[in-house]
């Protein structure tokens, strides 16, 4: 066992030490700050499950997203790799360091700058146990993170070649930050090949320690690149904070509060800073924002809302012109939930009058049935959806009854959406009251707008249905049949219901049995927004018009007879620009539904008829 | 003279009013000319109106009085025959038909019309839906037929005629005004009093566009003498209820108040809409509408991207039968005098 010579203080590790006692600090203050902002629900959770075993998961998770970088790693391999090359290889020169140090000094108490710094302190002939393993691997991960590093100039002036259309441009503090992470790993490698001289420590520092020795005074360059390495340290830890480089501790933390199960869903304002700084600013939201793709708007993607609302810019016409279909939400390594962020921070604009929806004070009792049907505002616009429903529940005997617009108010989606909790919830209890008192054993809702908001915000004790999920059941369950037909059709999966519900099976196997699905390019998790969302108070008519003339040129491509759809929205916005036929799912059973032999209503009108 | 330039006819594109007037035209300035009409019967809507606004006069009686004169000139009309293009030939034009035959002609007027807009896209209406709902269309038809409405009298207390159905409406993408709806809902509201005397009459519209002579006098009429109602709004939607009667939701736009009203019928004033031929126009229309698009120049009103070719009436844009006429009348003297300039050559 060797020890480090205590005398030794080489002044060039002061700015790194300050850099670290900075960060260290700041970082506690801030995380401490944002803890104290949860609510009681937050802080009761945050203390129940610090010491179970979600912590362990969420250390499972930290090494998996924020080392490996696994999501990214599946969206873009080559953005994934490159994240990965500093993110893991860091880590990996901080361990591996560290243990090398307690490998040559038998301490673990070193001095936190001697792991840092220690080819300054140790000299390539002294050995100790495994010191050439020790040597291999830091080098070894030196080259991985100089690797990425290769990468990240390759993007940052060739954004295509890694897949990416558009990419984030960096602030005058982040274009610093990124100069001094840049600056640190290639002062390190060259310090330490300075270092190792014509001795030589492993492959890379070595090798390249003895060419430049070959013909370089190596011996009085040493000392100015610890400095070069030091510096850089000290500039990135001091600017960190300000910069976008914040998500790399913050979703450290955020990864943490999410495993012990902090609920988003409540007004938080102490989690949503935790996630709204671990946005790394990647850029993966852009490209697939139809927005920005389609109708050229591009301010209001999930890395602009996130950045405006860091530096305290955010603008009421940007945080409104979003369709809120969830398709960021799906692509964002960091899995930030931006619809409900978005959806919260519109409650700042929101304003509710008192006197508004007085007029639904007045309940008239429900008539007494086992389904209720809720069509919904947008159904009403499509009739031809609630005759289906009305046609094929006649046929399967069903004891239903349809909600008619006397009976039911708007089931509040699109006030919650813009933001006006208060008045979404007066028309939640007003719905509320109206379909428990028929003491139904299930509601059924043709509108996915309508099927989002009774599941995660009415708290109704009956199961509630979406359509496509009850006429699967009711042809599961042979209370109807269908004729297959040699139907080519494209199913357009609408946002509220894919993404936002998770549904998407049950409308394609029943779908199945009318006629034969084929694919389109935009399906399940990646489908496309009609553009006809009822999210968005801010987009105007053109906008709108080419995101859905985009999305039926896909839907169109593989040539089918009929785009089918689960939604009145989709179905009326799709219809409106396409040349093939566009029906719901309802009348695509309807059309196709096989006659009983008995029908209680023909019976009913022959009856009728002889009077 | 001209007519013995070359043996060629001169074609026309459509029997409406427009290609009635036209060919009448030609037929004074001495042409022989022969109409291609793509429908079974000739007429164009004129062949499916009742009584024409703003005097009620009979549609069939103008008709007769179009297509009279041609008949005694033994003007050849080929029924069912849709003229798919037209390019140049050395004699003049070649026209081809939709089942391939093809034509040489001296020259054209273009005179194919409009379509109504076909009212299921404003699903929200539920016509063909609802058995109740029509269109201003089937109105003209029914009446046109049998002097009557599948309605019988006693049962009808309220009727609705909703204005403005696929025109002056981005949702649908027509934008514009289809001109002639204002007028004729007008007109089919004093209709709809005469055939049903006790039942109240509801014209929901935007604007009420009233250009014509006598129009504005009608519209006075209609709410002295017959007690037509006029509220200013949009329909949001038209429900079915269990008797089949139609529920409307609307909001009176001058009032601000809210309305819900149950109609036993309601009446869809569709617009018009109109169809693109590249070979006659590669031109788009300011207002994105898909009309036959010409030299708004006051003076070359009829040109088309061809010489001999001149254009007229609806396909143009929306208008009414006089002005359909006069266009017809305009366009064919405008060839007459294109092809009098090239024999002069
Ligand atoms: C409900 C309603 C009521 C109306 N009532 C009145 C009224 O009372 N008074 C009034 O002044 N106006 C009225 N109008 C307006 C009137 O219908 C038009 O002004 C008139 O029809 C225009 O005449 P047109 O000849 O240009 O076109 P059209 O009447 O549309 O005739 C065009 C003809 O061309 C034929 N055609 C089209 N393409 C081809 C082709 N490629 N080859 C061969 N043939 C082809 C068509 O089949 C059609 O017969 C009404 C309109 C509507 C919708
Ligand atoms: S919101 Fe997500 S996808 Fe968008 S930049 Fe931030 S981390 Fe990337
Ligand atoms: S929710 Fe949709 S429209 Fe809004 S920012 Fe995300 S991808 Fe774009
Ligand atoms: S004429 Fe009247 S009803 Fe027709 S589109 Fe114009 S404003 Fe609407």
């Amino acid at each position: 066992m060797s020890t480090i010579p205590t005398h030794t203080f080489p002044l060039f590790v002061v700015p790194f030490l300050i850099g670290l006692l900075f960060i260290s600090v700041w970082l506690l203050f801030l995380f401490l700050k944002w803890i104290g902002e949860l609510d009681r629900n937050g802080l009761v959770k945050f203390g129940q499950n610090i010491l179970t075993k979600k912590t362990l998961r969420a250390i499972g998770e930290v090494f998996m997203e924020s080392l490996l970088h696994r999501k990214l790693f599946r969206k873009n391999p080559l953005l994934g790799y490159m994240h990965m090359c500093f993110a893991f290889g860091w880590f990996m020169i901080i361990l591996i360091g560290k243990l090398e140090v307690i490998a040559y000094s038998g301490k673990i108490t070193a001095r936190p700058y001697v792991a840092i710094f220690f080819k300054h302190f140790v000299s390539p002939e002294e050995k100790f146990v495994r010191s050439g393993m020790y040597s291999f691997l830091m080098d070894f991960f030196l080259l991985m993170i100089l690797s990425g590093l290769f990468l990240a100039a390759l993007k940052r002036f060739r954004s295509k070649t890694l897949g990416m259309t558009h990419t984030t441009r960096h602030n005058r503090i982040d274009r610093w930050t990124l100069a001094f992470l840049w600056l640190i790993f290639p002062a390190r490698f060259l310090a330490e090949s300075i270092a190792s001289g014509s001795e030589g420590y492993s492959f890379l520092t070595g090798q390249t320690g003895r060419l430049l020795a070959s013909f370089l005074p190596v011996q009085q360059m040493e000392i100015p690149f610890w400095w070069i390495y030091s510096i850089a340290l000290f500039g990135f830890f001091i600017l960190l904070p300000f910069s976008r480089y914040m998500h790399i501790p913050t979703e450290v933390a955020y990864i943490f509060l999410k495993n012990w199960g902090l609920d988003k869903r409540r007004v938080n304002r102490g989690f949503t800073n935790f996630e709204i700084y671990s946005c790394s600013r990647c850029g993966v939201c852009i490209d697939v924002c139809q927005l920005k793709t389609q109708a050229g708007i591009g301010t209001v993607q999930a890395v602009n809302f996130t950045r405006d609302i860091r530096s305290g810019s955010l603008c009421e016409e940007d945080l409104k012109n979003c369709l809120m279909c969830g398709r960021c939400n799906e692509a964002c390594p960091v899995g930030i939930d931006i619809t409900l962020q978005k959806q919260m921070y519109r409650g700042q604009f929101a304003r509710f009058d008192k006197n508004e929806f007085t007029y639904l004070n007045t309940p008239t009792p429900a008539e007494q049935s086992t389904v209720v049907y809720f069509p919904g505002c947008m159904s009403s616009l499509s009739p031809g959806i609630e005759q289906s429903m009305v046609k094929i529940m006649e046929q399967a005997g069903e004891d239903f009854k349809v909600l008619g617009d006397e009976q039911r108010a708007c089931c509040g989606r699109p006030m919650l959406l813009s933001g006006n909790t208060e008045a979404a919830q007066k028309l939640i209890a007003f719905n509320r009251d109206f379909i428990l008192s028929s003491n139904a054993k299930m509601l059924v809702t043709s509108c996915p707008i309508c099927y989002k908001m009774f599941r995660e915000n009415y708290q109704l004790p009956i199961p509630v249905l979406h359509h496509s999920e009850y006429l699967l059941q009711l042809a599961e369950t042979g209370k109807i049949e269908m004729e297959k037909q040699q139907l080519r059709m494209v199913y357009h999966d609408p946002c509220d219901l894919g993404r936002g519900s998770k549904i998407y099976d049950q409308p394609r196997q029943l779908l199945q049995q009318a006629g034969t699905l084929v694919p389109s390019n935009f399906e399940r998790e990646n489908a496309l927004c009609c553009g006809g969302s009822l999210g968005n108070t801010k987009i105007n008519q053109a906008s709108k018009d080419k995101i859905t003339k985009h999305l039926v040129e896909e839907l169109s491509a593989p040539n089918p007879e009929l785009l089918a759809t689960a939604c009145p929205v989709c179905k009326r916005t799709i219809a409106r620009h396409s040349s093939i036929k566009v029906m719901d799912i309802a009348e695509v059973v309807a059309e196709n539904i096989r006659k009983k032999t008995i029908q209680p209503n023909v019976k009913e009108e022959f009856e009728s008829l002889l009077k | 003279m001209t007519n013995k330039q070359t043996q060629f006819p001169i074609a026309v594109i459509g029997s409406g009013p427009a290609g009635l007037a036209a060919a009448n035209t030609l037929l004074a300035l001495g042409h022989q000319p022969v109409i291609f009409e793509k429908e079974k019967i000739t007429g164009g809507k004129l062949s499916r109106w009742h009584q024409l606004f703003p005097g009620f006069i009979s549609a069939a009686e103008i008709q007769e009085q179009l297509i009279g004169p041609l008949k005694k000139a033994s003007v050849k009309i080929s029924t069912e025959t849709e003229v798919k293009t037209m390019k140049p030939d050395s004699g003049g034009l070649e026209i081809e038909t939709a089942s391939g035959e093809k034509i040489i002609a001296k020259g054209a007027v273009w005179a194919s019309g409009y379509t109504e807009f076909d009212a299921r896209r404003k699903e929200e209406y539920g016509y063909g839906l609802y058995k109740n709902v029509l269109t201003s269309a089937d109105v003209e038809e029914m009446l046109a037929k049998d002097g009557k409405l599948p309605f019988d009298s006693a049962d009808v207390k309220r009727i609705g005629i909703l204005h403005c159905v696929g025109s002056r409406d981005e949702k649908v993408g027509n934008t514009y005004c289809s001109k002639v709806c204002c007028i004729c809902a007008v007109k089919q509201a004093i209709e709809m009093k005469k055939l049903y005397p006790s039942a109240e009459v509801f014209n929901f519209y935007m604007d009420l566009r009233l250009f014509g002579k006598g129009y504005e006098e009608l519209y006075r009429e209609a709410q002295m003498d017959w007690q037509v109602n006029f509220i200013r709004g949009r329909v949001s939607e038209l429900a079915e209820d269990q008797q089949g009667k139609i529920r409307m939701k609307t909001e009176d736009t001058l009032t601000g108040v809210p309305m819900k009203m149950t109609l036993d019928f309601v009446i869809l004033m569709v617009g018009m809409e109109g169809k693109r031929f590249s070979f006659l126009s590669e031109n788009k229309n300011t207002d994105g509408s898909d009309f036959i698009s010409y030299p708004e120049n006051f003076t070359g009103e009829n040109q088309t991207a061809l010489p001999n070719v001149m254009v007229a009436g609806a396909c143009k844009g929306p208008s009414t039968i006089v002005d359909a006429m006069n266009d017809g009348k305009s366009a064919a003297l405008a060839l007459h005098q294109y092809l009098i300039s090239q024999a002069e050559k």
